[in-house]
C-alpha cells in the first residue's frame, strides 16, 4: 500500500460545521514533517481500524518519572517522521486562565522541538504537546522551567492536580479552588515528579456541588466545596424570578428534600432539611445564594474501571474548613499516602485498597472519627469484625 | 550528597554504600521483576536504613543518571537500557 | 562543577495570579451572581458592582500552535491578551460590556461556533485515540468530530431539558473517565491480544508480562519461549500490550464502540450517577462512524422529546424506568446489558413493581 500521502478519510473529516481537528493537523504539518506524517498513519488507522502506536516506559527528562509519555509507530519505515512520537505534559496555572504572551512563548518552543499539534487540555488538565524526540526532551525542559514551567504528572505519581474556576468566575464557590489546587501542586512537587506510590492519585478540587471538574468520578480525592448555616435569600430577586419561571414547580417542586415551599410572594426553605444540592441556587442565582459557613467535604476513592470497576468517590469528611495554607488537608493526604504506600499492592489505586482492606484500617491510621455522613446507611451483614480489645 | 553513617544493630552503612545496595537489587531482578520505589523502600527498610534515607539514595541514582524511571502501566526504577518498543528490528 | 548549568526543576505550576484579567483579579471571591445572555455568552455581577462578561467557543481539542496563536491574537484584540480553557476544551474570552457583540461577529466570522453555555451540548470530553494511544478500540477526536457535525445546533442554539453531557473514552480504561455522563461513547475490545512468538522473546520480559495482567490471565509457554492467554479471563484492558510489544490488542473488526447513558456529577436534585450500558457494540466506521452517529442523535432525541424541564437524561430514566426507556428508544435489551462483573448484584431488581404500557 505504501504512504503515497493521500488522505481521502481525515479530507472528509475537514467538512461540517464542528471544528476540525483535520484542519489543525494540517495546519501542524506545514511546518513539520512530524505532524505531516501524523495525518499519513492516522489515515492508515482509518483503513486498517487498528491503532499504530506502541508503548515506550522509558523516556522522561533526567530525575523525573513523570511528564513524558513514550510512544513509538509500529510503520517507522514508511512514516520516519513518527517513529518516535513521545508526549510532553506541561502543567498548566490553576483555572486554565492564560496570558497571549505567556502562551506565544510555548507555542515558539513547541513548534522549535516538536509536531506543532497539542491538546488543551489532557483528561487530567495538562497541556499536552503531542509528538517529539528523546533527544528533544532535554531542551524542551530547560527552555519551559526557564520561562516559569514545569512537566506535570504520569505514571506512579501524584497526578497534575485541577481545580474548576472557582472564586475567579463563580459565585457558587464555596472554597478557593485555584489557590487549593496551586498550593497542593506546590507541597507535593516531590511525588508529583519522582513515582513513589503503587499507582497514580489524582486531586480535583470543585467549589460546588455542581462537580465541573467531575472530581467525584475522575478523581482519587475529591475536594467538593460546600457550606453549612443558611442559604441566603433575596426575597425581591425571588419575586423577579416568578415572572420568568414557574418557581412552584421548578424549584420548589424539584427540590429533592421537599424542605421550600413558595406562597407566590416569598421563598420559605427549611434549612435544617436542605441538604444543599445546589438546584435552586443553580436556577435562581440572583436570587440565592449558599451560606458563609463555607468548606469542603472530602471524598475519597475516584477512578476509571481499571482493575475492580469504575468507583465514584466517598465521603471521608463531610466537612472541613479550608484556609489557605491549607495544613490540615495537606496533613490528611499524607496520612492517606503513608497508608496506602504501606498497603497497597502494585496498580492498586487508593479506592480499591479501601475496598480491599475496610474503611477502618485507612480511618483509624488517618485519625478520621466514623461518622454517619460516610455511609448510604450503616450495614446490614452481621458478619460484624472486633478488634482485639474491644471484646472486655 | 548524604553523607550519613547509620548504625542499627551492627549495621554500619553510608550514603553511597546504601545507594551501592538499592543499585543492585535493582540490577539483580532486571528482566525477572520490575522493582517500584515501594518494593526497594521495603527492601532496604530490612537492612536498616530509613524509608528517607532510600528516598535520598534512589533520588541521588536517578538524578544521576544510573537508575532511570520507566513506566508501564505503574511506574518502576530499571538500570537504563533500550526498550522493545523503542527498537523496530524486532 | 561549574561547568554545567544548574537544571532548574520542580517548579511546579506558575502563579495562576499573573493570568488573571483585572476584572477578575479584583474581584476574585466576590462574584454575586451571573445572567446567560445567550447560548455562548453569560454576564457576571460583583459585589463591588462591576460587570464580567464571558464569550465561549468550542474547538476541537486538538489543536495546532497556530490556533493557540489565533486565539491569543484574538485575546489581545479584544480583551488585553486574557484567555481562558475551560474543562471541557472550550475557549473563553472576556470582552468589555460594549465588545461583546464585536467579538462575537469577529468569531462567527472566523468560523468559530460560539455557545456551550446553558441547557444543551457542550464540548465532548474524549480522549487520544489513534491520534497517539497505544490500547484503542476507536478514534476518539474523528467520532467527536462526526458526532458533533450532527449535533452542534445543541451547542450554539437548540436548548434541550437540560445539559447533556457526552464524553468520550477510546478503550475501557477510560483515561478520560467518562462513566459519569448523559451519554458516554466508549471503544471497545471484544478479543484477547494476540500471542507474536516470532519477537515476543526478544521484545518483551516474560515475568513482567505475567504479572501485568490485572486477571492473571497470562502464563508462560516454555515450548516458544513465549506466553500463551487464557481468553475466558481476559477483560480487554491491553496492559500486556503497554508492557509487551508482541501482544497486541487491537483488532479490525473485533474493536469498536458501545455507549453508556445516564450519568452524572452534579448533585443538584440527586446525587452524583454512573452511565450505564445501553448499546453494547457499533462497529467501527471511519472516517463518520455512522452507526455511532444515528445511535447518539437518537438519543438525544427522544430525551428530548419525553424529559422535562431541568430533568438530566439519568433522571428522566430513572422516572419512566428503564423498561419503557428501551421501549422508547427502541433499543433491544441482550445478555450484555446484565452485568456480571464484581459489582453486579447491585444492578439487580428486587421488587415486582413495574410500569407496564
Amino acid at each position: 500500500m505504501g504512504n503515497d500521502g493521500k488522505t481521502p478519510m481525515l479530507d472528509d473529516l475537514e467538512k461540517g460545521a464542528w471544528p476540525s481537528f483535520v484542519k489543525e493537523i494540517k495546519v501542524a504539518a506545514k511546518k513539520s514533517n512530524t505532524a505531516k506524517d501524523l495525518l499519513g498513519i492516522l489515515e492508515r488507522s482509518y483503513r486498517d481500524k487498528v491503532t499504530h502506536w506502541k508503548h515506550g516506559g522509558i523516556v522522561g527528562v533526567l530525575g523525573y518519572g513523570g511528564g513524558v509519555i513514550g510512544r513509538y509507530c509500529d510503520l517507522p519505515e514508511e512514516f520516519p517522521g513518527v517513529a518516535h512520537f513521545h508526549t510532553v505534559r506541561v502543567n498548566p496555572p490553576s483555572g486554565f486562565f492564560y496570558t497571549s504572551k505567556a502562551l506565544k512563548e510555548l507555542c515558539d518552543i513547541w513548534d522549535k522541538y516538536g509536531s506543532g499539534m497539542t491538546n488543551m487540555h489532557g483528561s487530567t488538565g495538562d497541556m499536552i504537546w503531542l509528538g517529539t524526540q528523546t533527544d528533544k526532551l532535554e531542551p524542551i525542559f530547560a527552555e519551559i522551567t526557564a520561562k516559569g514551567w514545569d512537566l506535570g504528572g504520569s505514571g506512579s505519581c501524584l497526578r497534575t492536580p485541577s481545580s474548576c474556576v472557582g472564586m475567579a468566575r463563580c459565585e457558587f464557590a464555596n472554597i478557593d479552588t485555584m489557590d487549593i489546587c496551586h498550593t497542593l501542586t506546590h507541597k507535593f512537587q516531590d511525588e508529583l515528579h519522582r513515582p513513589a506510590f503503587p499507582y497514580k492519585f489524582k486531586i480535583k478540587v470543585s467549589g460546588c456541588a455542581n462537580d465541573c471538574t467531575a472530581a467525584v468520578a475522575r478523581a482519587d480525592m475529591s475536594i467538593i466545596g460546600t457550606w453549612r448555616d443558611s442559604i441566603r435569600i433575596d426575597q425581591a430577586e425571588v419575586k423577579n424570578y416568578s415572572s420568568k419561571m414557574n418557581i412552584q414547580e421548578e424549584i420548589v417542586g424539584m427540590c429533592p428534600t421537599k424542605c421550600m415551599s413558595f406562597d407566590g410572594g416569598a421563598l420559605k426553605i427549611n434549612d435544617k432539611d436542605c441538604n444543599r444540592c445546589m438546584h435552586c441556587i443553580n436556577q435562581m442565582p440572583k436570587a440565592l445564594r449558599p451560606g458563609k459557613e463555607r468548606g469542603a467535604t472530602i471524598m475519597l476513592g475516584g477512578k476509571a474501571p481499571i482493575v475492580t470497576g469504575a468507583l465514584m468517590s466517598w465521603v471521608i469528611v463531610p466537612f472541613m474548613k479550608l484556609e489557605a495554607p491549607y495544613d490540615n488537608l495537606e496533613d490528611l493526604i499524607r496520612k492517606l499516602w503513608e497508608w496506602w504506600d504501606e498497603h497497597g499492592k502494585n496498580r492498586e489505586r487508593i479506592g480499591e485498597l479501601v475496598d480491599r482492606m475496610g474503611m477502618r484500617s485507612m480511618l483509624e491510621s488517618t485519625g478520621l472519627p466514623p461518622v454517619p455522613q460516610m455511609v448510604k446507611a450503616p450495614r446490614t451483614n452481621p458478619y460484624v469484625f472486633w478488634a482485639p480489645g474491644e471484646v472486655k | 550528597m548524604l553523607h550519613t553513617i547509620r548504625i542499627k544493630g551492627d549495621t554500619i552503612m553510608d550514603a553511597a554504600e546504601l545507594q551501592k545496595k538499592v543499585y543492585e537489587l535493582v540490577e539483580k531482578n532486571m528482566g525477572k521483576k520490575k522493582m517500584k520505589a515501594g518494593d526497594i523502600t521495603k527492601a532496604m527498610e530490612a537492612e536498616g536504613a530509613s524509608r528517607d534515607e532510600v528516598k535520598a539514595a534512589i533520588r541521588e541514582l536517578v538524578d544521576g543518571g544510573k537508575l532511570v524511571y520507566s513506566y508501564f502501566g505503574g511506574s518502576f526504577i530499571e538500570v537504563p537500557h533500550v526498550e522493545g518498543s523503542a527498537n523496530p528490528q524486532q | 562543577m561549574a561547568d554545567k548549568p544548574k537544571r532548574i526543576t520542580d517548579l511546579g505550576s506558575p502563579d495562576y495570579k499573573k493570568f488573571l484579567p483585572p476584572a477578575i483579579a479584583k474581584n476574585y471571591g466576590k462574584w454575586k451572581y451571573h445572567e446567560q445572555l445567550g447560548k455562548g455568552v453569560m454576564k457576571h455581577v460583583s459585589e463591588t458592582g462591576d460587570e464580567l462578561y464571558t464569550v465561549r467557543i468550542a474547538t476541537p481539542r486538538l489543536v495546532s500552535t497556530d490556533y493557540i496563536r489565533e486565539m491569543c491574537d484574538i485575546a489581545e484584540k479584544f480583551c488585553g491578551g486574557f484567555l481562558r480553557w475551560t474543562t471541557r476544551h472550550n475557549v473563553e474570552f472576556f470582552p468589555a460590556k460594549d465588545q461583546v457583540d464585536a467579538l462575537t461577529a469577529d468569531l462567527k466570522k472566523r468560523g468559530h461556533l460560539v455557545g456551550g453555555i446553558g441547557y444543551g451540548i457542550s464540548n465532548v470530553v474524549h480522549t487520544q485515540g489513534w491520534i497517539h494511544c497505544h490500547t484503542p478500540a476507536t478514534d476518539a477526536s474523528g467520532v467527536v468530530k462526526a458526532v458533533m457535525d450532527e449535533l452542534h445546533e445543541y451547542f450554539t442554539t437548540k436548548s434541550l431539558p437540560a445539559r447533556v453531557r457526552i464524553a468520550l473514552a477510546c478503550c475501557l480504561n477510560m483515561c478520560g473517565a467518562v462513566h459519569c455522563s448523559d451519554i458516554a461513547i466508549l471503544g471497545i475490545h471484544r478479543l484477547p491480544p494476540k500471542v507474536n512468538e516470532a519477537t515476543l522473546a526478544n521484545q518483551c520480559e516474560i515475568p513482567t508480562t505475567i504479572a501485568s495482567c490485572p486477571t492473571g490471565a497470562i502464563s508462560p509457554n516454555p515450548a516458544t519461549k513465549s506466553v500463551k492467554i487464557k481468553a475466558e479471563r481476559c477483560m480487554y484492558c491491553g496492559n500486556c500490550y503497554t508492557m509487551c510489544p508482541s501482544l497486541p490488542i487491537a483488532d479490525g473488526s473485533g474493536d469498536g464502540i458501545s455507549i453508556y447513558v445516564g450519568g452524572k456529577v452534579s448533585n443538584a436534585r440527586g446525587p452524583a450517577r454512573m452511565s450505564k450500558l445501553v448499546i453494547p457494540f457499533l462497529p467501527n466506521n471511519p472516517p463518520r462512524w455512522p452507526e455511532t452517529v444515528k445511535a447518539v442523535k437518537h438519543l438525544v432525541e427522544v430525551y428530548a422529546a419525553n424529559a422535562k424541564k431541568h430533568e438530566r437524561m439519568g433522571e428522566w430514566i430513572e422516572r419512566i424506568g428503564w423498561e419503557r426507556f428501551f421501549k422508547l428508544t427502541g433499543i433491544p435489551f441482550t445478555y450484555q446489558h446484565i452485568d456480571d462483573f464484581t459489582f453486579a448484584r447491585d444492578t439487580f431488581r428486587m421488587t415486582p413493581t413495574f410500569k407496564w404500557e
